[in-house]
């Protein structure tokens, strides 16, 4: 039995003067070390907030009201996950960066976050950084946010991920930022990385074209909750449910030669 | 609908609420305001006497029927004075507030405009400003100007002018390449009509958060600067002049300080308490406006 | 074919200004030259710095080229003034990529599409409100979305509100400055799909500024790539288009699958 993420019965609400407004409305999902999980919808059937919510990063006036998450069938607290069992990235790398600080500074905060900080954590982080693909790693330690390209940031940040040696890895939406020549390479980036530390990926992603060419299996998320999950391929050969074929068309429907 | 936009239409709403309901705090403070704004506005019609009536039979009495609070030193109605006090204190900072606004819009607005070296001559400018307190600034330039009111509100204009300009010049640089301002240079707005439509309005919500939240400390400026006799001179009722003159008899008819020492700090208070109310509800930066 | 808008070898370069002082000026745009002619449909691609956008800002007269020169009906765009000016206005528009922060958000939405008639049309306040009713039907929202405010639309709905407000003054070119790359894939789509509707109906030229090849293929007859300022090809779009400079070659090996590659199917729970 591989290691496993359950993220079991979640429910997220927001509180609007007296009454909730549920967002996520019982969403159970396991992610597997070494697999690749999407989790697709149109932008606001709470895809996101799910990603937040098992991290207990969610914004203020939002809360989780039920469901917990599991590593190995361990209930596990949120602050207990975050680092540690789960790393994660961004759509946006450059706000999730302090501006004032420098890589060298996030990376050593990042270490000390899980512990993990110590005489050798310049080596570990340009290990990290080359790994990544960041050239001349050496140069970038001084950088700050602002210095650096959306493709360079959004590689640091997922060394900053591969630093805390987290099995399992939360993307939310990893390039919905960038150009697509730097997207292929982020995504190249993820896929080799996943493969190679054997790491459990939660993809979270409106665009069906990252979902073909990175993940194993998709859930598809409505209105906070999940209506269809499968593996990839039958997703695009055999969708079930509406949401489902609007999503597979309306990505079929940009290669008029294929379809 | 999204989620987050529903989140937005409430805190809109929010937002055009008068922050009555808030806290014991904020309805008190509001309370004390609107007092302060009758008694300013219908000081001749609820004032029991005239303020400036000098009856040397009455001097210095206790609180009576006939006057609640009191009279001074030359007999005149402690409570009347109080009362005509509130116009000078409130009318003088009103007006500050007003030319400082103006100052600053004029000139935030033409450094940020500009750009170049312009921007930079006017932005040192102001920085010779910001760099004295700005109570000794307003004693400096009354040094310069002579004593009186009009002279105490154009010190208390130009000592504050200059962080309001920095603030305008600062948001005029963050619109001027926001889409909305291109787009309506697309729709064919000249710029003055670009800086009346989209920029002055937006402008103009955080200048009134940042004055409300300087009212409090103005009105101790004019009572401070008409307590060291640099301001509003006597006879005139104001309660920075009425503390100065009760000076003497600290010991003899310590409530003659008392009465407008506790009007100037009610006032501060319930003016600082609005402040912060109303910059939690106008200013956007505290607001989840946008969606995704 | 009559060319509406043309940028005849424009350059353009930025300098940066710090605590030191002025920083070596960086180029963005190096001679480049563009005819746009009447109902054509244009899409500049190029990946994110590559100067598209500052093309399109120079061409909507929002900058000045340092070198060269915008014209419009073959007059230079920064010696228009009064009525020609106005007439240029009218005639070249344009949408944002992110909706949001092209709409004031303290303007109703009516308000917001009315602005281009107030600024640049004659028409009086019946008329005008008669004429925007009549655009947010054609670009499928509804007579009541006038009265909202932008924070009580979704980001799909205000980019229509967006494409409403450019195409009000009946322009002959719409500038689609990246405007269906912040809304969700399907919206793209509902979007481009709107847009070929409106280009017929309208007759408009559209230049398309994209990091998006698929999306190029659904909507343009040209394409012009761009890549370190300068274009690197300008080829009709066929089907089965294959572009042949360096930098068009890696944008279309940039493209993301059509179907599911590689990763074998795994058992599901």
């Amino acid at each position: 039995m591989s290691e496993t993420l359950t993220i079991e019965n979640l429910h997220v609400a927001a509180q609007h003067g007296h009454h909730d407004h549920v967002l996520v409305d019982g969403v159970s999902l396991t992610l597997r070390r070494g697999r690749i999980l999407a989790l697709v919808g149109a932008s606001g059937c709470g895809k996101s907030i799910t990603c937040s919510g098992a991290q207990g990063v969610l914004p203020p006036g939002v809360r989780v009201t039920q469901g917990r998450v599991l590593h190995n069938d361990t209930t596990v607290a949120p602050e207990r996950l975050r680092g540690r069992v789960v790393a994660t990235i961004l759509q946006n790398p450059r706000s999730a960066f302090n501006p004032i600080r420098t890589m060298a500074d996030h990376a050593r905060e990042t270490l000390r976050a899980v512990e993990r900080l110590d005489g050798d954590w310049r080596s570990r982080t340009l290990e990290a950084f080359a790994t990544v693909g960041l050239e001349d790693a050496e140069s970038v330690l001084p950088l700050h946010a602002f210095e650096m390209s959306g493709g360079m940031l959004q590689r640091a940040m997922i060394a900053l991920a591969l630093l805390s040696d987290a099995p399992f890895l939360f993307a939310d939406e990893p390039t919905t930022d960038l150009d697509l020549i730097v997207q292929a390479r982020i995504l190249d980036l993820l896929d080799e990385l996943a493969r190679r530390r054997n790491l459990g990926v939660l993809l979270i992603t409106h665009d069906m074209g990252v979902v073909a060419r990175l993940a194993d299996e998709v859930a598809v998320m409505e209105n906070g909750r999940i209506i269809e999950r499968a593996t990839t391929r039958e997703i695009f050969d055999n969708p079930q449910r509406i949401a489902t074929r609007e999503l597979v068309e309306a990505h079929m429907s940009l290669y008029p030669e294929v379809a | 609908m999204s989620v987050a936009s529903l989140d937005a239409r409430a805190s809109r709403r929010r937002m055009w609420r008068l922050p009555i309901r808030d806290s014991w705090a904020v309805r008190i403070a509001l309370f004390i305001v609107a007092l302060l704004a009758i008694a300013a506005i219908a000081a001749p019609w609820i004032a029991p006497y005239d303020p400036d009536a000098v009856d040397l039979a009455r001097r210095l009495q206790s609180p009576s029927l006939s006057h609640w609070l009191g009279t001074d030193h030359l007999g005149r109605d402690e409570l009347s004075r109080l009362i005509y006090g509130t116009r000078v204190s409130l009318g003088s900072v009103a007006l500050s507030i007003v030319l400082i606004l103006a100052l600053a819009i004029a000139v935030g607005g033409l450094s940020g405009y500009m750009g170049g070296r312009i921007d930079q001559a006017i932005m040192r400018f102001c920085d010779c400003f910001l760099a004295f307190p700005t109570i000794v600034l307003a004693l400096f330039l009354i040094g310069i100007l002579g004593t009186g009111m009009v002279n105490v509100i154009i010190a208390i204009a130009l000592s504050h002018f200059a962080w309001y300009a920095r603030m305008v010049r600062g948001l005029v640089l963050s619109f001027r390449q926001r889409d909305f301002v291109l787009a309506s240079r697309a729709a064919g707005a000249s710029r003055v009509r670009v800086f009346f439509e989209h920029l002055f309005p937006a402008i103009m919500a955080q200048m009134i958060v940042l004055a409300t939240l300087d009212i409090g400390h103005m009105m101790l400026h004019v009572a401070g600067l008409s307590f060291l006799g640099l301001g509003v001179q006597p006879p005139t009722a104001e309660w920075g002049v009425m503390i100065g003159d009760a000076r003497p008899f600290v010991w003899s008819m310590p409530m003659l300080i008392l009465w407008p020492g506790l009007a100037l700090l009610l006032s501060v208070m319930a003016f600082n308490i609005l402040g912060d109310a109303v910059r939690d509800r106008l200013d956007p930066s505290l607001h989840g406006d946008h969606q995704h | 074919m009559s060319v509406i808008l043309a940028a005849r070898s424009v350059s353009k370069s930025y300098s940066s200004y710090s605590l030191t002082g002025r920083s070596a000026p960086k180029t963005v745009l190096r001679d480049v030259s563009l005819d746009i002619a009447a109902g054509e449909s244009i899409a500049l691609l190029g990946r994110s710095g590559s100067g598209k956008s500052t093309l399109g800002r120079l061409l909507l007269g929002f900058e000045r080229p340092d070198g060269g020169s915008v014209a419009f009906e073959n007059e230079s765009v920064s010696g228009l003034s009064g009525e020609r000016y106005r007439h240029y206005r009218r005639s070249v528009q344009v949408v944002f990529q992110d909706s949001l922060g092209a709409v004031n958000p303290r303007h109703s939405i009516g308000r917001i599409i009315a602005e281009p008639l107030r600024h640049l049309t004659d028409l009086n306040e019946d008329t005008r409100s008669e004429r925007v009713r009549s655009l947010l039907a054609q670009v499928g929202l509804v007579p009541d979305d006038a009265r909202k405010l932008p924070s009580q639309m979704s980001g799909g709905q205000l980019q229509r509100v967006c494409i409403a407000r450019a195409i009000a003054p009946a322009p002959r070119l719409l500038v689609l400055d990246e405007a269906v790359s912040n809304l969700d894939l399907v919206l793209q789509i509902q979007m481009i799909a709107l847009l070929r509707d409106l280009q017929a109906r309208l007759k408009m030229a559209v230049l398309f500024i994209t990091h998006d090849l698929r999306l190029v293929q659904l909507f343009c007859s040209r394409v012009i790539v761009l890549a370190e300022g300068r274009i690197q090809e300008d080829a009709p779009v066929t089907r089965g288009l294959a572009l042949r400079s360096a930098e068009g070659r890696l944008l279309q090996d940039a493209i993301l699958p059509a179907r599911p590659v590689h990763r074998a199917p795994a058992f599901c729970d």
